[in-house]
């Protein structure tokens, strides 16, 4: 994938560069507004990863120039800054998302992993968690490739926990992903489903942990 | 400006005062010299009348020699009119143009002044009523003059009257204006002494030679100085002290860079390099909370932006980002209460802040693996978020004092700069909310508290 990283720190304009390369990415790197500029409108990139300060004009001037071209690339902007109001500007002008330095390259690597795929228009249709495999697509769930019997609705909660493994999960939102919201459950019903998840992922290596008050968190065991 | 303004104020009631002062002083001079030239009237008029003869038939005769007339008809300003009637109206002697008097005379009352007209012209007359012997009307005696002399008069009153009352309003305008100006003449030598100042001369200004009246806004400026120089050198303080705070883990990133340039392979690098993330973590760490503190400082009054928010959904979203942290700790990190909604009014993202540094503080001193970290929050009175967890507890003289920047208990847990909790303090007041630390029911663990204002949106009935 081809990203243009615009940056005039060079001491983190190289290790963004770096590390992009060694993830397998062609990177450029320009250090001013107009180069910028100058580089959007000369090559097509994939990614653009923008820092705001930068030298002669700034990076939501650069972002202005690009959308006005119509150029949907998507921009991941890098700001010293986070200030609410310079966060709404910027995605105002079309930024797609929004970092705050400093920040550490796995955070970095997953946003751009997040962007390019809501660009590319493709969720994930297979989770992987050690001897789980969720496969989204064809609704169905594998451990050591082995089909786990589930119904549709534990499918479903174990679809909405797995894309969000190691993170909580409220009751309430996995409850809306089974039911029509207007319909009266009880909350007691999704103890329910995840203790069967349980007793059906017994050697799946994952567990679902319940955290008090707070929801369920599908983690590696 | 205050002379112009003075004057304004001033001037418009001198006049007036002026005006009516010259009005009545006016009336009297004029009432006095009319008196004064109605008796001389009244003088000719009955002089006149001793040369009338009551004759047969009861009707008055005039014998007025020839000098006695001119004597009596001379004046140097006026036309003198006279004219001598009998009791029917008809005129005996003199001008019988003069009009007879409005009303008759009577015995009571035998004199008359008035006012009336001879061939156009304003007279003033002055009648006198004639008696027979037997007490009967016998006719009138009418003596008027033109009003030359007394408009002469009343000239003179006017300009003697008027021209000093006018000189007066114009000193007292000019006393307004040059008394102003030296009375405020301290009041310039203060503003332009605070003109010279220099930025970062604080000391109060001297009092002595300010003006009485202007002693209070004077004594109050000094105050606001004090606080100022109070409020400065607090800055100042903090800014050392984060400065200092910054060098030590630069230190480390610096020792252990060096550790890595020296180091020959991988596996001698390696470590170095952990230490060196975990120093650039307190950098970013150190800094973030610098800039917290620097936005919710009381100068900054963040409650400008506040708006309406459910706490409840705020303190589950926050406690459930915190999990993957505390499961990695060992700790059982857990939300209990009220599920909400609480509406609050306040600034969202500091009320965020305030919460991580809560839930911060309590995984990083207050809970080990194993323990528990309870987060709860209550509605009723009013909304109150506690923090609880099982460690070793805050020691009572820690209690204040571990809400101040850059405060740590001595022998406490690494990495921390002794901020978190002042951030807490400093959103928590900027939110009219107040935050303290009591240990746990059972004594064991802290329980931190940030108990928000009564709200009047509270429990508004969800849709």
């Amino acid at each position: 994938m081809r990203i243009l990283v615009v940056e005039d720190d060079l001491i983190l304009a190289d290790g963004i560069a770096n590390a992009l390369r060694a993830a397998g990415h062609a990177v450029d790197g320009v250090a001013s507004g107009p180069d910028a500029d100058a580089a959007l409108a000369a090559a097509e990139y994939e990614l653009v990863i923008l820092d705001i300060e930068l030298p002669k004009f700034d990076g939501f001037e650069v972002l202005r120039r690009l959308r006005r071209r119509k150029v949907a690339t998507p921009v991941l902007v890098l700001t010293a800054r986070d200030s609410v109001h310079d966060r709404i500007h910027g995605l105002d002008l079309g930024a797609d998302d929004y970092l705050t330095k400093p920040f550490e390259m796995g955070e970095l690597e997953a946003r751009i992993r997040a962007l390019v795929r809501r660009a590319r228009g493709a969720a994930d249709d297979r989770i992987d968690l050690g001897r789980l495999a969720v496969d989204v697509k064809g609704r169905r769930a594998y451990v050591e490739g082995r089909a786990v019997d589930l119904s549709a609705r534990e499918f479903a909660v174990l679809e909405v926990l797995a894309a969000r493994a190691g993170r909580v999960v409220s009751k309430e939102a996995l409850i809306s992903t089974v039911y029509q919201w207007d319909r009266d459950v009880s909350p007691n019903v999704m103890e329910i489903f995840v203790h069967r998840l349980r007793k059906k992922l017994q050697d799946a290596g994952v567990g679902i942990r319940t955290i008090r008050g707070l929801g369920y968190l599908l983690e590696r065991t | 400006m205050l002379r112009t303004q003075l004057l304004w104020r001033l001037l418009p009631s001198v006049m007036v005062v002026i005006l009516v002062a010259s009005f009545f002083a006016y009336r009297l001079s004029l009432d006095m010299a009319t008196d004064a030239y109605d008796a001389a009237l009244f003088d000719s008029a009955r002089s006149l009348a001793q040369q009338i003869e009551i004759g047969g038939g009861d009707r008055p005769s005039l014998a007025l020699p020839r000098a006695a007339e001119e004597i009596l008809l001379f004046d140097p300003h006026d036309r003198i009119y006279y004219r001598v009637a009998a009791a029917d109206g008809s005129t005996v002697a003199g001008d019988e143009r003069l009009p007879m008097p409005p009303t008759r005379l009577t015995g009571e009352l035998p004199v008359r002044f008035y006012d009336t007209h001879v061939g156009g012209e304003r007279v003033r007359a002055s009648a006198y009523a004639l008696f027979t012997r037997g007490e009967q009307p016998a006719g009138t005696v009418i003596f008027a003059e033109t009003l030359v002399k007394r408009r002469h008069l009343l000239e003179r009153i006017l300009v003697t009257l008027v021209l000093p009352l006018l000189v007066i309003t114009l000193m007292a305008a000019l006393l307004v204006w040059y008394g102003v100006r030296s009375g405020l003449a301290p009041l310039n030598d203060l503003a332009s002494a605070l003109a010279r100042r220099d930025s970062s001369d604080l000391r109060p200004v001297p009092t002595d030679r300010v003006p009485g009246e202007v002693r209070p806004a004077v004594e109050s400026f000094n105050n606001l100085m004090t606080r100022v120089e109070a409020a400065q050198s607090a800055q100042q303080r903090f800014l050392s002290e984060a400065a200092h705070q910054l060098r030590t883990p630069l230190a480390g990133l610096s020792a252990q860079l060096d550790r890595a340039l020296r180091a020959q392979d991988y596996e001698a690098i390696k470590p170095a390099l952990d230490q060196l993330r975990g120093a650039s973590r307190r950098v970013t760490r150190l800094v973030n909370q610098l800039l917290t503190i620097a936005r919710a400082e009381p100068g900054a009054d963040p409650s400008r932006e506040f708006a309406e928010f459910d706490l409840a959904a705020l303190v589950q979203a926050t406690c459930r980002e915190w999990v993957p942290d505390a499961l990695a700790a060992g700790v059982d990190l857990g939300f209990a209460g009220d599920p909400g909604p609480v509406w609050v009014l306040g600034h969202e993202s500091f009320v965020t802040e305030m919460l991580n540094n809560l839930i911060d503080n309590a995984l990083r001193y207050g809970a080990r693996a194993g323990q528990a970290v309870t987060v709860r929050l209550a509605s009723d009175p009013q909304p109150e978020l506690t923090v609880e967890d099982e460690g070793p507890g805050v020691p009572p003289e820690e209690r204040t004092r571990i809400f101040e920047r850059f405060h740590r208990i001595s022998g406490s847990a690494a990495g921390g700069a002794g901020l978190g909790l002042a951030i807490v303090r400093e959103i928590a007041r900027s939110h009219g909310a107040q935050a303290w630390v009591e240990p746990a029911a059972d004594g064991r663990g802290a329980v931190f508290h940030v108990r928000f204002p009564p709200q009047k949106m509270n429990r508004r009935p969800s849709v």
